[in-house]
């Protein structure tokens, strides 16, 4: 399956080429094109000498180092938790509330209270920015890229969102919680899940009440985390509602108040008794269609295409069987042939993290912070803030006219192509509402602050031109590769950029491109692009950024 | 299917159109759309109607939208949540509009709103998600239908004829019932950012750019991507310049949904032929504080409705506007322990516009006769779509879901 682009690229993507010929154990051959999607799957963004190394390393050491520990140095500072002492904010405004005891004037208390607030949320926003960075780094740096891709499964799974949580201390433990768990014991997460206090604020079971349930964290617990939608009754939803009351956090850690918890009798899909929220995971974890769900929902992700009733019952037993250990799910799939097959190779639409983490890493890049922020959230996929408690749709889904252009914006800013002046051109209604904070503050506000992934961020993004300098390879790239005609040096790039094979018209049509490019800049064919280096670069660019943007780059 | 009204009506519309195209001020890459609005004086049943959906996502709480003060079940069963008789725009002495509902209620009592009450499906769900599908599937299957409602409409409509300024979604994620294989959806939340940038040669390269099928198809998911690539680079310029280009006479509000109907009224100003039109409110999950969240939504799709009315009134294109509103499912009569609802069944729907036969439509559900503590619907909701789009685009419910459903009389046949 390997394309055209073999003979010079072999050099460079493959090195060993005997190791490519055998088909292992497992029945399927063990080469450039499998690594490849591996490591896209399995991570993010194939480089070649990644692909090189796995290749080289054989498939069974390879896919052993995915589950390797990498310690994990996550550089926070001590998380802080929110408080707020002057004045709360609620959907009718500002309350004011007493201060010392002793009433101030409705105005000056209101002022206090506002600025107190402003700088609170500011803070916190930035703790929770910073953190997300953090994981964009680790993402990029491809030091533990199971790990990584797995934390952003579960983050999509089980689901919160820090604009209902409002604390960012809370959206960071939970995240920790997912990352701790991500390739270990699904029963285990779950457990924490149910207890965590982002959860349980999230979906209101910090204020469901014996005396009348708040049903929706017992519905979606069953829809979205265990069973999936179909596999209850309504019955058993309101049962389990009264299980999980007086479930509640204070002051950001799990709490019991059995004052608020009905004892009763209840009745459990069949099971009869005085049943507590323990008991209610623990009848759900007995289900193996528990399992298939989660199985289905992982295959889903990971191949991204949803798998027939039976390789999902296939799936869905070998983790029941294991007790829902994660590792041995994930162990089973990358063993399987299936995985490797040609529904699944390339076909998979990218979501805007794979598609900005991947861009960068095929180009081995650390873009910028702002870049990374306000990318991944116009393009729709803004971590720690899903859309919905069903997470992200994924697939064609993350794929909008408007969406699509962006992306290629984003490419053509990562490549030093596009000036963040005209991509963004008047743009921000979007940007300060969600969290209630000032407009005309934040027009007013210093281009400085590039923390913020909102309008502070756009204007931090139209500096981009000036402050960011992408030191491109790919000139060196294409001299390493051997490239010499303007057909091999396309070839080299769509090799290098996409994670699809492009089609002949697609490929005749940027081979002339490129030598429109290249003619343009006064660069002769052959060696020509050695001869000014400037030049070259910038003519590749160009063409990296057109490659960027095409239909075939949005998928892996 | 019985389209070949419209179809022909449609086709001779455009060859009258064709005339105008040279006195487009801009060029839409697909002039068929715009040739058509352009024509003066085009009467509905010409086929230059439009409709907008405002999607309620959540599950609105059709009894604190339409309330049914009247009934002593409500007050009893909300101890906290329901609104006092004073606190309603009565319509009758059995139910009212929400009280920060005073824009729709001024344009039901112009006679321009119908409300249709108590609107669901068969075997209702109350899952979001699934009855969210149901809802853009028109069909109880969901997404293992095929294509979303207003998909297979416009394919009944427009045939092959594909146009990417017709169908548009302001917002983000494209709704599934825009989904169709051969009318791809344009969807943007800002038209400002609503193109793709590059250098000059590559502006050009990416406009005529290509990405055709080869050895190593992957399929379906390619062509989809492919088509968004065409429907993008036809729909950037026009969009860009018919909402960037547009100064409403009214101001709209600084809200999501205020923002997102100032920009569809830009469109629909503009003549670029947009015909289907769809904006997103979120945030109606109101399983605490309903009081509060659910007033707040009242009140900021009213400012909204309202300045759409007042930008769109008495314009030849904003009078054949027709805005229908709709939502998952309807909360739960009994509230909650935490001052919410959870999920529950029907809910009503209203339909606004000039043309509208403004009152109420369907039943009220009986808040005695319950299943499961829900309110049972008493009207399919694909009857509202199949009046809307028999008498919008001459498409009737048969074509759509494979059954007729009778009219309810709230639009012209």
């Amino acid at each position: 399956m390997l394309n055209f682009a073999l003979p010079f690229c072999t050099a460079l993507l493959i090195g060993v080429a005997s190791a490519q010929e055998t088909p292992n154990s497992n029945g399927f051959e063990w080469n450039a094109d499998t690594a490849e999607h591996l490591i896209n799957r399995a991570g993010f963004g194939a480089q070649p000498d990644e692909i090189d190394a796995a290749v080289e390393m054989g498939f069974d050491a390879f896919l052993d180092s995915l589950f390797l520990p990498v310690p994990a140095q996550v550089p926070l500072s001590p998380a802080k938790r929110r408080v707020r002492k002057d004045g709360v904010m609620t959907e009718e405004g500002l309350k004011v509330e007493e201060a010392g005891g002793k009433k101030m004037a409705s105005e000056e208390l209101l002022g206090a209270a506002k600025s107190a607030d402003k700088d609170q949320r500011k803070a916190d926003r930035r703790q929770l920015e910073d953190y997300t960075l953090w994981w964009f780094d680790t993402m990029i740096s491809g030091q533990d890229p199971l790990r990584d891709r797995m934390t952003l499964f579960w983050h999509g799974l089980f689901t919160s969102s820090m604009q209902d949580v409002k604390s960012s201390y809370q959206m960071i433990r939970q995240n920790q919680l997912l990352r701790h768990g991500a390739l270990g014991d699904y029963g285990a997460m779950l457990r924490l899940v149910a207890r965590d206090p982002a959860m349980l604020e999230y979906l209101d079971n910090d204020e469901n009440k014996k005396s009348a349930p708040n049903e929706n964290f017992a519905r979606e617990v069953m829809e979205l985390f265990t069973l999936g939608e179909g596999n209850y009754t309504e019955s058993d939803i309101k049962e389990a509602a009264r299980a999980f009351t007086g479930w509640r956090s204070k002051g950001s850690e799990f709490t019991f108040n059995k004052r608020q918890h009905d004892g009763g009798k209840k009745t459990f899909m069949g099971v009869e008794g005085k049943l507590n929220g323990e008991d209610v995971l623990d009848i759900l974890l007995q289900q193996p269609g528990c399992a298939d769900y989660i199985a289905g929902r992982l295959l889903t992700y990971l191949e991204g295409v949803a798998p027939d009733p039976e390789r999902r019952a296939q799936y869905g037993d070998m983790f029941f069987k294991a007790d829902y250990d994660i590792e041995t799910l994930l162990r089973g799939l990358f063993q399987d042939p299936a995985f490797y097959r040609d529904e699944v190779v390339g076909t998979r639409v990218m979501g805007p993290v794979d598609y900005l983490v991947g861009s960068s890493r095929r180009l081995d890049l650390l873009p910028p912070k702002a870049w990374l922020l306000v990318g991944s959230r116009l393009l729709g996929q803004r971590l720690f803030h899903p859309p919905s408690v069903k997470g992200w749709d994924g697939g064609m889904a993350w794929i909008t006219t408007a969406s699509l252009m962006q992306r290629g914006n984003l490419a053509g800013l990562l490549v030093g192509q596009v000036d963040a002046d005209e991509v963004l051109s008047g743009d921000t209604s979007d940007y300060e509402m969600e969290e209630g904070s000032d407009m005309g503050e934040m027009m007013g506000e210093p281009k400085a602050k590039k923390n913020r992934a909102t309008l502070g961020d756009l204007k931090g993004l139209k500096e981009l031109k000036r402050d960011w300098h992408p030191i491109l390879q790919l000139a060196s790239g294409t001299a390493r590769a051997g490239a010499r005609t303007d057909s091999e040096v396309v070839d080299y790039l769509t090799e290098l950029l996409l994670a699809v094979e492009v089609g002949e018209d697609t490929r005749t049509w940027l081979v002339s491109q490129y030598v429109q490019k290249r003619e343009g800049a006064g660069l002769e064919g052959q060696r020509g692009p050695m001869r000014d280096r400037r030049q070259a670069q910038d003519v590749l660019a160009s063409m990296a950024h057109l490659i960027l943007s095409l239909p075939e780059a949005q998928l892996n | 299917m019985n389209t070949s009204t419209s179809e022909s009506l449609d086709r001779r519309t455009l060859l009258r159109g064709i005339g105008a195209l040279g006195a487009l001020s801009f060029t839409s890459r697909r002039g068929l759309g715009a040739s058509l609005s352009l024509s003066p004086g085009l009467s509905p049943t010409e086929g230059i109607g439009t409709l907008v959906l405002l999607q309620m996502t959540g599950g609105n709480d059709g009894l604190s939208m339409v309330v049914p003060f009247g009934d002593d079940a409500y007050h009893s069963s909300r101890k906290t949540v329901a609104h006092k008789k004073s606190d309603v725009l009565a319509i009758d002495e059995y139910r009212g509009l929400n009280k920060k509902l005073g824009a729709l209620r001024a344009r039901y009592d112009a006679g321009e709103v119908a409300i249709i009450e108590g609107c669901g499906y068969p075997e209702p769900n109350r899952s979001h998600f699934k009855s969210m599908e149901i809802w853009h599937a028109g069909d109880t299957r969901g997404r293992a239908s095929g294509d979303g409602w207003i998909g297979r409409m416009s394919e009944a409509v427009w045939e092959q004829e594909a146009d990417p300024n017709r169908v548009i979604h302001v917002g983000g994620t494209t709704p599934y019932a825009l989904e169709s294989g051969v009318h791809p959806a344009a969807s943007f939340a800002f038209a400002e950012g609503y193109r793709w940038v590059g250098t000059e040669g590559n502006m050009k390269a990416y406009e005529e750019g290509k990405s055709a099928p080869g050895s190593t198809d992957s399929g379906s998911t390619l062509d989809a991507l492919r088509s968004a690539y065409s429907a993008a680079r036809g729909s950037s310029s026009a969009i860009r310049k018919a909402a960037l280009g547009y100064r409403p006479r009214v101001a709209y509000p600084d809200s999501g949904i205020g923002l997102a109907l100032g920009t569809a009224a830009a469109l629909i100003q503009g003549g670029i032929g947009s015909r289907i039109l769809s904006v997103e409110l979120k945030g109606f999950d109101t399983h605490n504080r309903q009081v509060v969240r659910h007033n707040g939504l009242m009140q900021e799709l009213d400012e909204a409705l309202s300045a759409f009315h007042a930008n769109l009134k008495g314009t030849p294109r904003g009078d054949e506007v027709t805005l229908m509103a709709f939502s998952e499912f309807g909360r739960r009569l009994a509230e909650n322990g935490s001052k919410g609802t959870d999920h529950g069944v029907a809910g009503p729907m209203f339909v606004m516009g000039k043309g509208v036969r403004g009152g109420l439509y369907g039943k009220h559900p009986s808040l005695t006769e319950l299943d499961k503590g829900d309110l049972v619907h008493t009207t399919d909701f694909r009857r509202v779509y199949g009046e809307v789009s028999q008498s919008l685009f001459g498409v009737k419910s048969k074509a759509l879901f494979g059954k007729s459903f009778p009219r309810l009389g709230f639009l012209p046949a």
